[in-house]
């Protein structure tokens, strides 16, 4: 009985739709410089990038060298790409190690506050002044996925995408770029106005950059350039389109779209009702 | 005509001479045809380029400016400089259109712009982008609410975790101040209407503002709209 008990609960406890603490919290997703980058010019602003829903509310930065007591800095956020920047008071000294603490910013829609991050890096001896030059995409793998999401709550389809990029040089060094992905051409890109998708660190070589998009911004004949921003901004020049043609398979995504407990329920009074057929008509076998 | 139905010698002549030249024309016109078809002269009128870009499966296409093309006043090229750096080049002032107009060997140099709402458009294959938003569609994990034409006639929607698009429209009871309007009108203008009068964010589903949008949305949204 008590057992039973148990299962039951266990049961109602897990079938219960509810919201994983990720949905929506607001943490830091990317660093430029990342972790444990060396040869960072000494005039590089320092740049996160936070999740869609993060608020800035003048939180501090904290910065200084390694094994010092740190200074805390106010950044400046850029909301449409979720970009908090801070520009050091005074160059990097050459060849000297620093850390920089990102605080955890409080989000929309959510309750949770977003996770901080410290990344460490090691300054170089050059001033970044020329813009980056840069190679492009040099190709990419799509794929088809489905897979729970966090805020849903249920399986949502999606396009994903692996980018490899080209040949990049600056004189502030490779790893202080970031990459600038756009959707040049799709169903819901204007023709004169390629959309960008993404912002994030430059690729270790080899490296691949994973993104994913939605099933209707993406299928038929899809395009993406990329270009480097270096470490104060300045970008290279524009790149080269790189196309091609997806499909949306057929899956069957069940009779309902009201939620997952009348599904589940439907979709075992089905599989009763085909396993009471299939045992009447063993039976039936085993009598005849 | 000559005796036996044989034509006179002068005729067969004449008519060698007039089948010699057909081919003439005829080889002419293919040459012009061609001519025209290699130059970007048979493109479609106001399309300055042919599709450009390579395809990411190994497909290359072709990258050819018309050379009639006309292009926006922005991108009129200044008068041209003596200096050219690329053999061959005339330089002109370098503007986004995927060429290399200053002939510094390099395509499209040209400075971003700053956006209003933060980030900046940049020149990337020969066009200037859209400016950078907060999100696609919403703001993760913020809800709208739908309708439903059975049971409780009132639902809800979450804006999936990477901001792209909604979830399912998943049944809730009604709120107390709806909860009378959904049993008496059920699915229905009236519903929508008291959602959006008493704050909640709604799906136009009944067309409330007469703009033949049902995608959008009605109420209070500042939370779940991307801005």
């Amino acid at each position: 009985m008590r057992l039973s008990l148990l299962a039951v609960v266990a049961f109602v406890v897990l079938a219960t739709p509810a919201r994983a603490d990720d949905c929506a919290r607001p943490d830091v997703v990317d660093t430029m410089p990342i972790d444990g980058a060396r040869g960072v010019p000494t005039n590089a602003s320092l740049v996160a990038r936070y999740a869609t829903t993060a608020e800035y509310f003048g939180e501090e930065v904290s910065f200084g060298v390694v094994g010092a007591t740190p200074v805390a800095l106010t950044g400046s956020y850029n909301g449409a790409e979720q970009l908090l920047s801070v520009i050091v008071p005074e160059p990097l000294l050459a060849g000297t190690e620093y850390e920089v603490e990102w605080p955890g910013l409080r989000g929309l829609n959510t309750a949770n506050k977003g996770r901080s991050r410290k990344v460490r890096f090691t300054a170089g001896a050059v001033e970044d002044v020329e813009p980056p030059s840069f190679d492009g995409l040099v190709g990419f793998d799509w794929d088809y996925e489905r897979e729970q999401d966090d805020c849903t709550d249920r399986i949502e389809e999606r396009f994903v995408f692996d980018f490899d990029v080209g040949v990049a040089a600056d004189d502030g060094g490779r790893d202080s770029l970031s990459l600038v992905i756009f959707q040049t051409q799709g169903p819901t890109v204007p023709a004169d106005a390629p959309k960008p998708i993404h912002v994030g660190h430059f690729p270790a070589p080899g490296e691949r950059v994973h993104l994913v998009d939605t099933v209707s911004a993406s299928t038929g004949r899809v395009c993406y350039a990329a270009l480097a921003r270096d470490s104060t901004g300045l970008p290279s020049s524009g790149g080269q389109e790189r196309c091609t043609t997806t499909v949306e398979p057929p899956f069957f995504d069940g009779c309902t779209e009201s939620g997952h407990g009348r599904a589940g329920a439907a979709t075992a009074l089905a599989i009763a009702a085909v396993l009471i057929a299939a045992g009447r008509g063993r039976r039936r076998t085993s009598r005849s | 005509m000559e005796d036996g139905g044989r034509m006179p010698e002068w005729i067969r002549h004449c008519i060698h001479v007039v089948g010699h030249m057909r081919l003439a024309w005829l080889i002419g016109a293919l040459l012009v045809l061609g001519a025209c078809s290699r130059t970007g002269l048979g493109l479609e009128e106001g399309d300055p380029f042919e599709p450009q870009g390579v395809d990411a499966s190994g497909g290359r296409q072709q990258q050819l400016p018309r050379p009639d093309a006309k292009l926006p006043d922005a991108e009129i090229p200044v008068e041209p400089g003596l200096d050219a750096a690329v053999p061959g080049c005339i330089p002109s002032e370098e503007v986004c259109n995927g060429r290399d107009d200053d002939c510094n060997g390099r395509v499209d140099e040209v400075p971003p712009i700053p956006c209003p709402g933060g980030g900046q458009r940049y020149c990337v294959a020969g066009r200037m982008s859209q400016c950078p938003r907060r999100c696609d569609v919403c703001i993760p994990g913020g809800e709208r609410v739908c309708f439903l034409s059975y049971c409780k006639y009132w639902a809800t929607q979450s804006c999936t975790a990477d901001g792209r698009s909604f979830g399912g429209c998943h049944e809730q009871d009604p709120p107390p101040e709806c909860r009378k309007i959904a049993n008496d009108k059920k699915y229905s203008r009236e519903l929508e209407q008291c959602c959006v009068d008493n704050g909640y964010c709604c799906l136009d589903e009944f067309d409330l503002d007469g703009d033949r949008d049902r995608n959008e949305l009605l109420g209070n949204c500042e939370e779940i709209l991307c801005k």
